[in-house]
This record gives C-alpha cells, structure tokens and sequence, in this order.
C-alpha cells in the first residue's frame, strides 16, 4: 500500500449526515452527567467450559497460552523504564505524604494492601496483605522524609531485574484497578516510584494522573523490606522465613531434578490490543544455559504454592498477559510457564500443575533472554511421510466428536460464558471416510506452537477429537494438530472436502449444533439499519448501576436502530428502585444520559418513550436478542437436567427448536424459530409455572430497512414534569 | 469559539476525531461509536483549551485511548463496516481497493495504528506524537517502523521531510 492510498482512503471518512444530525442533537442539549455502566443479565447461568478432562503437558501449556483473554493490568511494573508503553512523567517538587496519610485516615481509602514483588532469590515468600494504619506509620516513617531528591525518570538507572516491595493504595483492594489508586514502588537502589491513576479518566495516557520519582537515601529499601518483612512473619505459613537461595543451593522441582533436562522449545506470547500474538524462538546453547540455571535458582522448596485445579488455573489464564513457556525435556513432556503477573507454572507429564507466586524478576529475566533469540518459522517446508500421518491419524481419532466454534457474537458474550462447543458420537463409517481422506492428503511438518502464531490462529472454527490421553484438533484453515505435533494442508482446496463430511455429519446428529450456528449466521441482522416492529414481553427486571427497573408489559416495540430509539407501546406497570409508579406518569434518567418517559393511558396502559444511544434489553434489542439465545443455550448445557432439544421444519423453511432445563429445581423452557437466513422471528421463554419469563415476535410485516415505516416522533422530556 | 465548547468541537472536528477512530479499528460504527463518546465526554465535563490545535490534540489523545478500551466494553453491539454504510450518505465511492485497505487497518494493532495515523495523516512528527501520546520518541520511532511493515505502507520519497523519516 502506497501512503497516499493511505490517506487517500482515510480522507473518504467522514461523518454521515445522520451521525451529524444526531450528535448536534445531542450536543445542543444540557449536558449529561457522564457514567459508565455496567449490563446486568439477569437469571443468566455461565455455562461451563467445554475441555477434555485432562491435557498432556504441553497442551495444557498452551490452553493457558491460547485461553488467556487480555486483562489490562495497571501498576507495578518492575523495570519500567524500558517499557515502551510508559507514559507521563511528572516531577513532583515535593512527595505528597500529606495527601495519602490524609485519604487514608479519611477511610477514603479502605481497603488498602501490601504487594510485595522481589527478586526471586529473596523475599519472595511474601504474601498480599492488609494495610494497617500502624503499618503506614512504619513505611512513612522511614522514608527519611528529609532527605530525599527528586529526579527525571529519565536519569534513574534502568531498573530491570532489581528487587523491589511496592504498595498499593486503592479502595477496593490491589485486585480491582477502578476509580483512583496509588502505588508506591521501591526499588533495591533506593529509586522509587509513586503512581497516582484514574481508571475513570480516559483523557489520560494510561491512565495516569501524576508519577513522582524520587531517589531515596541508601538503606531506605532494606528497612523497608525488613519493616515488611517482619509484619509479613507474623502471619504467614511460611516457615523458612529469609531463605535466600542461589545456583550453587538448588531445591528440587517437583518433577524431581533437572538432570539431563534442557530448553527444547520456548515461545513468549503476548495480548496486544486483546490479540494473542504467540511467536516460538529459536534456543541458542546460551540461551539454554542461562535459562536453566534461573530455573535451577528457583526456591522451588519455599515459594508458596497451590496445586492447579479448574479455577485457579481459568484464573491463571484470564490473568496472563505475557507468558513465556518453557519446554522441557520433550520426551517426557515438562513444561514451565511463567507470566509477567509473577506466577510460574510446572506443568507435568501426567497433566497435573502446580503453581508458583515467583514475583515478575523471574519472568523479566527469562524474556530478557528470549528477546534477543530468533524467531522459528512455524511451518518448516518439510513435508510429513505418509507414515508419520497414518500413525498420527490413526492413534488420535475415534468416534467422539467434538465442534469447537468462535465468531464475533462468541467474542462480545466471551465475557460472561465460557468457549463454546458441542459433542456428538459419529459412527465408524464416518470415522473412517475422515480417517481415510486426512491419509490421502500430502501435509507440511509444523511446531507444536504452530496454530497459535499470527496467520494461522485466525480461524474460528474446528472440530476436535478428545480422550483420556491425546487431543487432537482439524480446523476451517486447514490445520491438523494435537499438543506436540502440527501439519497443515499443502492444498487449501483438500480442506472443504474433509470439512464437509465432518459438518453434514454433527449437523445431523445435533439440533444444538444447528441451531448455534444459525444464530451465529444470523447475527449480521443486528447491522440492520431502518425500524422493525415487534410484539414482545419484557424482562422482569433490569439492573443498571445497581439501580433496578422492574418493568412488566406487553405491547409493541417499534425499533429505530438508526436513531437508537425505541418506543413501546402496551399496558402494564413500570417500578423504579421497588416502588410502583401508578401515578399518571413515570420519569427514568439513566446514568448515562438516557431518559424515559412514561406516560398511563386509562388503567394500565401506558406510553413509554425511549431516547438514548445504548443497548436496552434483550426483548428490545435485535442484537442482544441473539445473545439472550446464546445464553440460554449455555444455561441449557450447564443444569443439572437437559430434558430436550428439538429442532422442528416448518412450512416456510424455518426451524422452531425447543429446549428446556432445570437449574436448581427450576425448569425453564425455551422455544426459538429462526428462519433460513438465520433471523430470529419469535422467541419465548416460560418458566415451570407456565408463565412468560420474556417473548418476543417480529410482526408479519416487518420489513428491515423498510422507507414504509415510520417511526413515531419521539416524545420530547418535558423537564418540568420529571419526578425527582 | 462558541459558547457550547463541545458542538463548537464536533463541527470543527468531527471528521479528524472519526478518522483517527478509523484509522484506529477500521471499523465505520465502532469509529462513530467511539466519536460520539468523544464529544459526549466534552460535553458532560468542559476543558478549558488553549487554542484549536489544543482542543484537536485533546481530542485525538481521548479519541486513541478510547479505541485502545473500547474493546473492554460490551457496548460493542454493532460491527458495521464501510461497504456497510450507505456511500450517499458519505458523499464519497468505495473501491475494492478501499476494502482491502480497510481489512488491512482492521487488522493492525492498535498501538501502531494510531501513530501511523497521527504521523501519515495528520502529519504530527515524532516529537509531537511522543507529547500527545505519552510515549518517549524512541517509542514511536519503533512503533512507527513496526506499524509501517505491518502495514506494509511504501513511503514515497517525495514530500518527507528528512529530520521525521524514521528508518
């Protein structure tokens, strides 16, 4: 791409006539207190994750690598001064004691915590803690408040690998990075640290209010270790207290030595922008070296620990932003992971983990390595024989199916449920056609590491076959892979014929599968402009804020999507914070500038007017409508009881699926139709009583992106009348 | 300037700040998403600005560190692209060739999409781009060499000034 074409195609965005008319609308009128919000989905189950029971060690490595989502992590950055992502430098002429002692005794901050985060060799024994406010006293007091300076980042020493014990000063605790917090860092030459963020102020580069540095006098950092040090061995369970460890005193691993072991393989991964990026590199003899005697150094007999179980190991994953995983010994799969949250990870030959609070100095050394090694193509050229593939396909694929998908809709409600898939049973002659046409293919050798990198881990289906020992995944670009072994389609055009057996087999089998994917493809209908009507029940409660809304009605929505409006029509009751508005009407301004009016009609018909430029319920908006199925299907998976799911042809090429479950001895039906083109045309939910949970149904003349419709003038809030 | 700062704003720049939403996720709606919260956030909490070029520097700056969080939210709930928005309404025709650069954009992170923009097209040079970005000249030096393979964007020679090139 040239540059002009460039700007030349950036200069051709500008903003529609539309977008300007409403944002002038916007902007004309008083200014709204401005919030985030929060969605609340009510009486929404997570559904469980869909994983095999047990992963080899290398598998497991890379679900952590691959299961990671990117969770921005604000504070402690040890070595900051090399980050290329550092931000505003502040020089502070003086360091604002007052202001902390001052919140801090103002209970403005109150849940305050102690991090520690040093060298490996040292006190990394430490543990979070609770701030106290003789503790404070104790830290102030030997800052030698006298005798410090204040100096430019820029002349502090580079800082990476140093020890350090830092605090964090937040009303929420160090795991909740909102509002405003504080953090205190200092480092083993005596450099320090004091941040001051906003997590609500976007204006900011990374969120940064100010950033004092200061070079305290020698000592400071060791009195202020020991000053740690000794609260933490007041209540901690570690009995060693002040072991220090080096090369020349190594503890064991659990996997029992490193005799003989080596880097076979290494790969960092990093979340940039919520993307994985995961690049395997090349081990240099030195390298291999300097890694293992790190890992050697390890106090491995001191460090606290926890055995991974389901939770800690999706908190691990959800935690880690950049990882580097280390393999070792590939024979005997060992791997060893660790992240720039200060967790290292064993993970063994038999699957099983063990998790490690190393501090970040380990993870900054070892990447500080890794960054200068070459990076490994992921698909060598080489092409596999026809051995190698009748083996791997022989010993890894059996009648248990399993469909892995992904897609944008999958993504947004990520957050909330867990990776989706569905399973069914495929016969032999099945088995054997995809066993047959996967032998006949000619395929290229890659890296275990290989599906994960950049080009080839963007697809967003595959199928998997899963058991007690192996794992082994085909996906929609043509990869055929398990946990230590990779290969690709030479020929692209061989991946629709194996793609296609294994598709028409699981969409026979599996209503569910169907259905999923219909909503998934008929999901491009919320990118529908214009209005739709729609008759609908609406949810029974709402929460915004921590605010709720109780709405019970039934009438008729008329949905402009363009203007984000939406009107219903009806009769029925609106509540605000548990208390009935029966008068004759009823005024709701939401946090985030939204308003509605609501206006009765006779007896217990109303009006209400809605003018905002956010996503309402699920009832009322087309999009979250596909995801309130999603959710539901989830729901379905994760009960104790799964009674049905059907899937039933009607005349005109649409499918009504039927499914229902129970959830602590309450059963919930759902009937979805949704027709060839993946548009959900009605939807209800009805819980054991037989009552209507929600519903909602296009009118037959519903046309998307209809000049025929109009929709009604919205109602203009009359301040006068609001109802404070 | 007039009295409503934020209309005022929105007039002046409400093409620079969609742009620079664009250019940022290659996404039309998500752009006039991220727009709308721009000006709404002016609107809702004034800034006193120094002059024009303060305010588009504000602007810019708030409008990048929105793209950078915006995936965070789930108020993500459109994801029109360009091919999607009614080309009338833009005044403007799309060509194939269009696409592809959008595709290309989409794809670029965002760290480096934003200093290709604020250094290809809105001309801001290094040292500026460091200031209104927070980051050290090294930084977008890097940023700007990364960005530009992953963009694989062909500099023309002509028209550059030498002290800004960045090889």
């Amino acid at each position: 791409m040239k540059r002009t074409e460039y700007t030349e195609h950036i200069e051709k965005i500008r903003c529609s006539e539309e977008f300007k008319r409403k944002m002038e609308r916007q902007l004309s009128a008083a200014p709204q207190e401005a919030h985030e919000y929060e969605d609340v989905v009510q009486g929404v189950e997570p559904a469980k994750r869909f994983r095999p029971n047990r992963f080899a060690a290398i598998a497991a490595a890379l679900v952590i690598i691959a299961g990671g989502v990117g969770v921005s992590m604000h504070g402690i950055r040890n070595g900051h001064m090399t980050d290329p992502m550092f931000s505003e430098i502040q020089v502070a002429s003086d360091f604002p004691y007052a202001e902390i002692y001052d919140l801090y005794n103002s209970q403005q901050i109150h849940g305050t915590a102690v991090y520690k985060n040093v060298d490996l060799a040292d006190i990394s024994d430490f543990q979070t803690g609770e701030m106290t406010n003789e503790l404070l006293d104790s830290l102030f007091n030997n800052f030698e408040m006298d005798s410090w300076n204040t100096v430019k980042v820029k002349d502090m020493a580079d800082t990476r690998g140093m020890e350090d014990v830092s605090f964090i000063l937040h009303p929420d605790g160090y795991e909740r990075y909102t509002g405003v917090y504080y953090i205190f860092q200092i480092l083993e030459n005596n450099d320090a640290y004091f941040i001051k963020y906003d997590m609500a102020d976007d204006s900011l580069s990374d969120h940064i209010v100010s950033e004092y540095c200061y070079q305290f006098t020698e000592g400071t950092f060791e009195r202020y270790r020991d000053i740690l040090r000794a609260e933490n061995a007041e209540d901690t369970t570690i009995a060693e207290g002040d072991v220090t460890v080096s090369a020349d005193d190594p503890q064991t691993p659990p996997f029992g030595s490193f005799d003989s072991m080596n880097v076979q393989q290494i790969a960092v991964s990093d979340f940039v922008n919520y993307e994985l990026q995961v690049v395997e590199k090349e081990v240099t003899e030195t390298a291999n070296s300097e890694i293992m005697d790190i890992l050697r150094s390890f106090p491995w007999d001191t460090v606290p620990r926890e055995d991974a179980n389901e939770e800690n190991m999706s908190t691990l994953a959800n935690g880690s932003k950049n990882v580097v995983a280390i393999i070792l010994d590939t024979e005997k799969p060992i791997s060893i992971l660790v992240d720039s949250n200060g967790k290292l990870t064993t993970v063994m030959e038999d699957g099983s983990a063990i998790i490690y609070d190393s501090g970040t100095a380990i993870y900054d050394r070892i990447r500080e390595i890794t960054d200068g090694l070459t990076a490994v193509e992921p698909f060598s050229g080489e092409i596999a024989s026809q051995e190698e593939i009748d083996s791997f396909v022989e010993e890894n694929i059996d009648s248990q199916l399993y469909y892995h998908i992904s897609s944008p809709l999958l993504e947004e409600t990520q957050g909330i449920t867990g990776s989706r898939g569905t399973k069914v049973m495929t016969d032999n002659d099945t088995v054997e056609a995809i066993k047959a046409k996967l032998k006949s293919f000619t395929w290229e050798k890659g890296s275990s590491f290989a599906p994960y990198t950049e080009g080839f881990n963007d697809h967003s289906r595959e199928f998997m076959w899963a058991n007690s020992e192996n794992t082994i995944y085909f996906s929609e670009n043509g990869l055929l892979y398990n946990s230590s072994k990779s290969y690709r389609l030479t020929d692209t055009e061989d991946i629709a014929e194996i793609w296609d057996i294994l598709h028409e087999n699981i969409a026979e089998e599996s209503p569910d599968f169907r259905l999923t994917e219909s909503i998934i493809n008929g999901y491009n209908f919320r990118n529908m402009t214009g209005t739709y009507s729609a008759s609908f029940t609406v949810p029974a409660e709402v929460s915004v804020s921590g605010k709720s809304f109780v709405i019970e009605s039934d009438g008729t929505a008329y949905v402009d999507k363009e203007n984000g409006g939406i009107m219903l029509e009806g009769s029925g009751t609106v509540s605000y914070n548990n208390k009935a508005e029966t008068e004759r009407y009823a005024y709701i301004k939401y946090p985030d500038g939204r308003e509605r009016y609501d206006e009765a009609r006779g007896e217990g018909e109303s009006t209400a007017h809605y003018d905002g430029y956010n996503t309402l319920f699920p009832m009322l908006d087309y999009a979250e409508l596909y995801k309130q199925v999603l959710y539901d299907i989830e729901s379905y998976y994760a009960s104790e009881s799964k009674e049905f799911i059907t899937d039933e042809d009607n005349s005109d090429g649409s499918h009504t699926y039927a499914f229902k479950w129970l959830k602590d001895k309450e059963k919930t039906t759902v009937n979805v139709t949704v027709n060839e083109q993946g548009k959900i045309t009605s939807y209800i939910k009805i819980n054991g009583d037989g009552n209507v949970i929600n519903s909602f149904e296009l009118s037959d003349d519903c046309v998307f992106d209809s000049d025929d419709f109009a929709m009604p003038d919205m109602y203009k809030i009359n301040n006068e009348r609001i109802i404070s | 300037m007039d009295d409503n700062t934020a209309l005022y704003a929105f007039r002046k720049y409400g093409d620079t700040v969609l742009r620079a939403a664009y250019a940022c996720c290659g996404n039309y709606s998500e752009a006039e998403d991220i727009t709308q919260d721009v000006f709404l956030a002016l609107h809702s909490k004034p800034q006193n600005f120094e002059s024009d070029e303060h305010m588009k520097a504000w602007l810019l700056r708030v409008a990048l560190n929105k793209c950078k969080n915006y995936k965070k939210s789930f108020r993500v709930s459109r994801t029109d692209n360009i091919d999607d928005v009614n080309e009338n309404e833009l005044k403007c025709s799309f060509t194939p060739k269009d696409s592809e650069i959008r595709e290309n954009i989409a794809r670029l992170p965002k760290k480096y999409s934003s200093v290709i923009f604020l250094y290809y097209y809105e001309g801001y040079n290094v040292r500026e781009i460091a200031e209104m970005l927070g980051k050290k000249e090294n930084t977008v030096n890097s940023l700007l060499q990364r960005g530009r393979k992953k963009l694989k964007i062909e500099l023309e020679r002509e028209g550059y000034n030498e002290t800004d090139r960045v090889y």
